[in-house]
């Protein structure tokens, strides 16, 4: 996918003569980065992430960039980061997926990087595999914030591994939303 | 405070001024890149929530408020503008001792009608605390002074506080204009680069025919579909007494379709690429108009006797839908009731819910497109017969003419829950994004 410069507000100056570049700046930039907004879509396909029984906190290892047309995504950290100059709100969207786990388990989802919010928790399935999804929407100051997925369980009885089958997979999307 | 985005339908003879330019893009760009949006939490409050009450969630923190919708400690949002709004959130219930159900729930008041649907809905075991989530889509007119909040909701018995700090997070954002007054763009075109000032050239070795109806261009910058080219004109001026115009048809890369030429033309003669009123009309005011009112949609599925067969995931029941409560594209059909069709190739916010009726059970809520493999959100379990709401949000890439559908899965026979309060059900919501 192709990539845009920063969005702006235009200004047209009146009693100006205005060549073709003016109109590049004044909207076509604009335009086309609002028309293809900046976005990263990425999951774990390759190896599991074990969560384990402590309670602790656990960035899971999402390790695919499924689309990240402005290359954000770091698969040694699992984190994804804004290019500088690219601050702005993004909406982030989570998938934990996991085995099936134990009776009194509760999955909780936790946001990795610059921010560490608990944002969904509720007893994951005890049949087949268990998953939750959330959503949250932060700022993020491009080329130095960063954000991936984290997970907890707690009062669980044994590890539990994410699931890497398609379709059962622990994602994370990340979609420019606005500026200010 | 953003503006209603209304472009103009340019004419041949329009004067492009700055005044009609500062109308149009600058609404439009104020609006979504300071798009309407409120993003606030409780942090220190730690409401008290009497159990079997609908609890609106006190916001006692704004992270974002631009245009200035919420009071700090007060539950609700009101819009700056009309529009449709995704509303989002999540409750963190503090450790509660007593098993019982948790649900998190989205309302929209609207023209002082209060409506609320509940999202993800469980029961906890009375060990782990519980921190159910929900997301909606409702219309707001700010005229009526409509609104928007987050609601807990617990029945265990007893009161439960919600968690300090970080007890609850609510959001919404503004996704369109209103249905009654958006304007559909039904074939939306990428933006293009301004005509170059000194137009381009014939590229066709030997030129072209008296009669073509294709020609190769070397440079095809700000040349669309139903603009004019200007054969042999440079700068505004006739260059050959030959010179003609001609309407575009078509555009391949510097392959460029035409309405036929009554003359030839040589290769390396200048073609003008005037900003026309097609130009103008189709990356002005049809990207705004686009870009203002893009496809969004909420169907609903309030009343239906549909039951959910005992399934082994990964497999799943399409969700049948019952009525559009939002569909600004008509994607929608009661004719193949479980698809959304995708108006627009593109990236979409996907959100759905699967609410099931008294069953102790393990329930699953997913999304699949065209066939493809479901991609599986929420697999939640409850530990009493209460009504169980599975959820699934997902930002999926697309392309027109393919359909969504949400699927459910349960490991034991569950219908659809069928509320009298119609406030309990399952939903879709579908918000175009991006290209």
């Amino acid at each position: 996918m192709a990539t845009f410069a920063v969005p702006a507000v235009p200004v047209f100056p009146p009693g100006y003569q205005p060549q073709n570049a003016d109109f590049t700046l004044w909207w076509f930039d604009t335009a086309a980065f609002l028309e293809t907004k900046m976005a990263f879509r990425g999951d774990q396909e390759n190896a599991a992430t074990t969560i384990p029984d402590t309670g602790a906190v656990t960035t899971i290892g999402l390790d695919t960039a499924i689309e990240d047309p402005y290359g954000g995504f770091n698969a040694t950290t699992h984190l994804w980061t804004p290019p500088a100059g690219y601050s702005g709100w993004f909406d982030v969207c989570y998938t934990l997926r996991t085995a099936a786990q134990a009776a009194n388990g509760m999955l909780q989802i936790v946001m990795a990087g610059t921010y560490s919010y608990a944002i969904d928790q509720a007893l994951g399935s005890t049949s087949t595999g268990a998953g939750i999804s959330a959503q949250f929407r932060c700022y993020l100051v491009g080329g130095q914030d960063s954000i991936g997925l984290a997970a907890q369980l707690k009062n669980a009885t044994a590890n539990l591994n994410t699931s890497i089958t398609a379709g059962l997979r622990s994602t994370m999307e990340i979609m420019w939303t606005s500026q200010s | 405070m953003p503006t209603y985005p209304a472009p103009r339908t340019w004419s041949a003879d329009d004067i492009i001024s700055a005044s009609r330019l500062r109308a149009d893009p600058v609404n439009l760009a104020w609006l979504l890149t300071k798009r309407p949006m409120f993003i606030g939490s409780q942090q220190s409050t730690g409401q008290s929530c009497a159990t079997d009450v609908s609890q609106a969630v006190t916001l006692d923190t704004e992270t974002l408020d631009g245009y200035n919708g919420h009071v700090i400690g007060s539950t609700t949002y009101s819009p700056p503008i009309s529009g449709c709004y995704l509303s989002e959130g999540s409750v963190g219930f503090a450790s509660a001792s007593t098993a019982g159900p948790f649900s998190a729930g989205i309302q929209f008041n609207q023209n002082s009608v209060n409506a609320i649907v509940w999202g993800q809905t469980f029961n906890a075991n009375g060990t782990n605390d519980a921190g159910p989530r929900a997301s909606d889509i409702g219309a707001l007119n700010a005229t009526t002074f409509d609104f928007t909040n987050l609601i807990a909701f617990q029945n265990i018995g007893s009161t439960v506080n919600l968690a300090t700090p970080n007890g609850a997070f609510f959001s919404t954002e503004w996704v369109s204009l209103l249905p009654s007054v958006g304007t559909k763009v039904t074939s939306p075109q990428p933006v293009e680069l301004w005509p170059p000032n000194n137009g381009t050239s014939i590229a066709n070795s030997g030129g072209i025919a008296a009669g073509a109806t294709s020609v190769t261009v070397e440079n095809a910058a700000g040349i669309v579909v139903g603009g004019t080219l200007g054969l042999d004109y440079y700068a505004g001026q006739q260059v050959h007494t030959y010179a003609e115009t001609v309407t575009v048809t078509s555009v391949a890369g510097t392959t460029i379709g035409i309405s036929a030429t009554s003359y030839a033309h040589g290769q390396y003669a200048p073609v003008a690429v005037p900003v026309s009123a097609a130009f103008l009309n189709q990356q002005v005011r049809d990207v705004i108009n686009f870009l203002a009112f893009p496809p969004v949609a909420r169907l609903n599925n309030i009343t239906s006797a549909q039951t959910l067969a005992a399934q082994t995931l990964p497999a799943g029941t399409a969700i049948s839908w019952e009525a559009a409560n939002i569909d600004t594209f008509g994607g929608w059909s009661a004719s193949t009731p479980t698809e959304y069709v995708f108006p627009v190739s593109g990236i979409y916010t996907i959100y759905g819910q699967v609410f099931v009726h008294n069953s102790a059970n393990n329930v699953s809520a997913g999304i699949g497109v065209s066939g493809g493999t479901i991609l599986w959100g929420d697999s939640i379990k409850s530990t009493g017969s209460i009504a169980l709401c599975a959820t699934v949000r997902k930002t999926i890439r697309v392309t027109a003419g393919q359909y969504v559908q949400l699927f459910g899965s349960a490991t034991t026979a569950a219908p659809l829950q069928a509320s009298t309060a119609s406030s309990a059900y399952s939903t879709l919501c579908v918000v175009w994004r991006s290209f």
